[in-house]
């Protein structure tokens, strides 16, 4: 494995997360962890920000980002580095929003406010991220890593569920959003 | 277009309007740098590491030296114990045999010294003449010869009384191994 990520490395072949990850943990060099925080910042903080306001969706980022450098002998090579590195940010939040007693939406909110962008224009791309902000937390949750390329699997052990849930939870937020954009076309 | 990439396409447009905050990226570079200077630190550590382990090496083999130094020397005796010695039937018969013989022997050898101390206190006898020169008979009718050479000897360590002649009653003193010692006369003979 070492051999291969350091051939890779001499002829500039684009490395994995997961390569990077394993040199990173071998080496501590920054510049690896800057290529990773380039290739995975943004998924993550999209991430967070969807699932929080973004203050706190910066500072859990960070934090994330912190235990990745702390914890990085944790790390198994085998393992997806991107699956990691979304768990320890979602652990950190729900830390968060247990510490504050700030539990997340659990219930869908149907308010349209009046003059949002999003309820009065055309514009489908509002419509759908104010659909995605009123789905309940844990399917917003469970669509937000979907679309980040996790498999049901990947998604229950992030979350710590099971994967009979994760489908529901997909399943009722594909059905909602597409229903709430429906209605957006309609009006 | 189907619903399901509609709605991927949805998301990555709205990802894609995102941005991490940048004070993030600065924050954990300049921390991950600060650590990678660490390398030193850890050469240092490693080194004192190694130097701690030599100290320690040499430290056990002074101290293994000196414990065998200040061990003594043991000379190896094997105890061999009769009831533990497996031995055959045969061999137990032949070394029976063996120690009955040499008791036997024992014996008879006491029984020998024993007469022998017996006579050497009881033995009298009349001097008297043979064709092949001195005798003495005893009370048991028993005659014991004496060779020239033998009175001869006797007589030059005056051993023997020189006086005495045919049909003197005499005692014969024996040592513990029979042997004659001294011949002399004796005040009457008690047989």
């Amino acid at each position: 494995m070492t051999l291969t990520i350091a051939i890779k490395s001499l002829l500039h072949i684009e490395l994995s997360n997961e390569e990077l990850m394993s040199r990173y943990v071998l080496s501590g060099e920054a510049a690896l962890l800057a290529r990773l925080y380039d290739n995975c910042a943004r998924d993550l903080y999209h991430f967070l920000l969807t699932l929080s306001e973004p203050d706190l969706a910066a500072d859990i980022a960070q934090k994330a980002w912190l235990k990745v450098m702390e914890k990085r002998h944790l790390y198994h090579s085998n393992g997806q580095f991107k699956a990691w590195l979304f768990t320890l940010a979602r652990n950190l939040l729900m830390d968060e929003y247990r510490r504050t007693q700030r539990y997340p939406v659990l219930e869908e909110s149907d308010i349209c406010d009046e003059g949002s962008p999003s309820c009065s224009d055309g514009d489908i791309l509002p419509a759908f991220s104010h659909a995605l902000d009123n789905l309940p937390f844990y399917q917003r949750e469970a669509f937000v890593l979907y679309q980040e390329g996790f498999g049901v699997q990947d998604i229950a052990q992030i979350t710590g569920e099971n994967q009979q849930t994760i489908k529901s939870r997909l399943r009722y937020a594909k059905q909602q959003l597409r229903q709430r954009l429906g209605e957006h076309r309609e009006q | 277009m189907n619903n399901d990439e509609q709605l991927k396409a949805l998301y990555q447009q709205r990802k894609s309007q995102t941005k991490p905050p940048h004070s993030t990226r600065q924050l954990l570079l300049a921390k991950a740098r600060a650590e990678q200077v660490k390398p030193s630190y850890n050469l240092w550590n490693w080194t004192l590491g190694v130097s701690l382990c030599a100290a320690l090496l040499v430290l056990f083999q002074y101290v293994g030296l000196f414990h065998q130094q200040w061990q003594p020397t043991y000379e190896v005796i094997q105890v061999h114990r009769w009831h533990e010695e497996s031995q055959t039937e045969e061999l137990a018969a032949v070394l029976a045999e063996k120690a009955r013989i040499e008791h036997a022997d024992n014996y008879a050898r006491y029984l020998q010294g024993q007469q022998i101390v017996t006579a050497h206190h009881k033995r009298l006898a009349r001097l008297v003449n043979t064709e092949d020169g001195w005798g003495l008979q005893t009370c048991d009718q028993e005659l014991v010869l004496l060779t020239a050479q033998l009175v001869e000897q006797l007589l030059n360590s005056r051993r023997l009384e020189q006086q005495l002649k045919k049909g003197d009653e005499v005692e014969i003193a024996y040592d513990a191994a029979g042997r004659i010692l001294t011949i002399k006369p004796a005040s009457k003979l008690s047989c």
